[in-house]
């Protein structure tokens, strides 16, 4: 049962065969060569294959390739600005936030439909929207700060002395 | 995973029809946040998928004053959680859709596959049985509905025929002072199954100040959600203190039967059960107006 989808990945119009044993992960990593999201656990517990859909981020490895028709998805790949960094890129960057960086562009993806819906998310916003990203490396903390430098809110981290 | 055949049906009618021809092989599809497991896993290999998320109506979030909650079977625990009007009228409801897994999984989890999951420990289920909530459900012979307390036979099984599809949810609003709560506790804060979780329901007469309806379901403490019903008797028609909270928690306590696994002895989930009833019970009672 091979069978023909269209799905719009960052922005692009994309025509896509695909079998049932494919889930939409497979799809980014293996038909369109997108490999910035990571396939790992594979039963939607640790968040590396998160992709955004309609805004908000899921976990890719759950959806099945044939699912995707008619989506419209935005991989990590999407905050390629020219030659330089996005600002939440940039920010991971300067806060010692990223280590393997295998959790990254999860990471990033959740933090990015966090600040597009709540540009001024406080320390608890923050750590509920990556709390479907596990990262092995950093413990959290830097990641935490990264994202609340972006917080419009002007949201000062927690630090251990509170 | 196994290979299967793939429809996608676009109304009630259409999806019922494909049911009928394939029932016996066939598996409905919502957000996939379980079912792509199992199938990933071999635990199930439909030969049959039938995704019902084109079908709109399946969403939707209504309520109206005074009458019922109708919450869709594919509305998400996300769209659950962050539903002004469930906020507002019914906020355990919302809480509890809030503890579902994680952001990602909430956005794609369904009430609809939470329920017929069937899962000891799924969260939706004790406040929804709390709430007394009722279930829509079509099949080949037209529309049925049951107490959602009813509906699970076991882990993992239900009494949805192979031929029905749950439609909808419904809550009614109950009258007078109520409050009800919603606490569970896991191991880790989030990606995780409750250890146990406690629904608490409770309405106190205003005249009387005495409790005069109360029920308590328990997740993850027995095959089914089950009810505490030794603990209800206990509060029931009494004046709630501080002290008859407690006893009403030791016997929930005790009527819980969980089993040692991973996630915890039982000895030490009883232990958490007698916590959060007096919690959700205390809970229950602040949110009583």
């Amino acid at each position: 049962m091979k069978t023909t989808i269209r799905l719009i990945v960052n922005g692009e119009s994309k025509e896509l065969k695909v079998n049932p044993r494919q889930t939409l992960l497979d799809l980014i990593r293996d038909e369109l060569g997108l490999t910035g999201t990571k396939k790992v656990c594979g039963t939607g517990d640790c968040g590396a294959c998160t992709i955004i859909l309609d805004g908000k981020p899921v976990n890719s490895c759950l959806i099945l390739g044939i699912e995707a028709d008619g989506l419209e998805i935005t991989t990590i790949e999407a905050l390629k600005i020219g030659a330089g960094l996005h600002p939440i890129q940039d920010a991971f960057v300067r806060h010692g936030a990223v280590q393997c960086g295998f959790c990254t562009p999860g990471m990033i993806l959740s933090a990015k439909a966090l600040l597009d819906k709540n540009p001024k998310p406080d320390e608890d916003d923050v750590r509920i929207a990556i709390s479907g990203n596990l990262c092995r490396c950093t413990g959290y903390q830097k990641i935490v700060e990264a994202i609340i430098s972006l917080s419009q809110g002007k949201t000062a981290p927690r630090t251990e002395t509170e | 995973m196994k290979a299967y055949e793939y429809f996608a049906p676009s109304s009630l009618s259409e999806a019922l029809g494909l049911l009928e021809h394939c029932k016996d092989e066939a598996k409905l599809l919502a957000g996939g946040t379980d079912l792509v497991v199992q199938m990933k896993q071999h635990i199930l290999e439909p030969a049959f998928l039938i995704d019902l998320k084109k079908i709109k109506d399946l969403k939707r979030i209504d309520y109206k004053a005074g009458q019922d909650l109708c919450l869709g079977a594919l509305a998400t625990a996300s769209e659950i959680h962050d539903s002004n009007e469930v906020k507002a009228h019914f906020p355990a409801i919302s809480e509890a859709a809030g503890v579902i897994g994680s952001p990602q999984i909430r956005n794609r989890a369904t009430i609809g596959g939470n329920i017929c999951r069937s899962a000891p420990s799924g969260d939706l289920p004790p406040i929804l049985i709390a709430l007394a909530a009722s279930l829509n459900i079509v099949g080949p012979k037209g529309e049925r509905s049951l107490l959602l307390e009813d509906f699970f036979a076991g882990p993992g099984k239900t009494y949805l025929n192979p031929d029905e599809i749950l439609v909808k949810v419904e809550v009614a609003y109950p009258g007078g002072r109520w409050g009800a709560a919603y606490l569970r506790y896991s191991l880790r804060e989030t990606l995780d199954l409750a250890m146990a979780g406690v629904a608490v329901f409770l309405a106190i007469n205003p005249k009387t100040n005495l409790c005069e309806n109360v029920r308590i379901a328990l997740a993850s403490v027995a095959p089914t959600p089950m009810r505490a019903r030794e603990a209800e008797r206990l509060l029931l028609g009494q004046k709630l203190s501080e002290e008859l909270t407690w006893k009403a928690a030791s016997a929930a306590s005790e009527e819980a039967k969980p089993i040692s696994d991973v996630y915890g002895e039982a000895w030490y989930k009883k232990d958490i059960v007698k916590v959060l009833v007096r919690r959700a019970v205390t809970e229950s009672m602040l949110r009583c107006n």
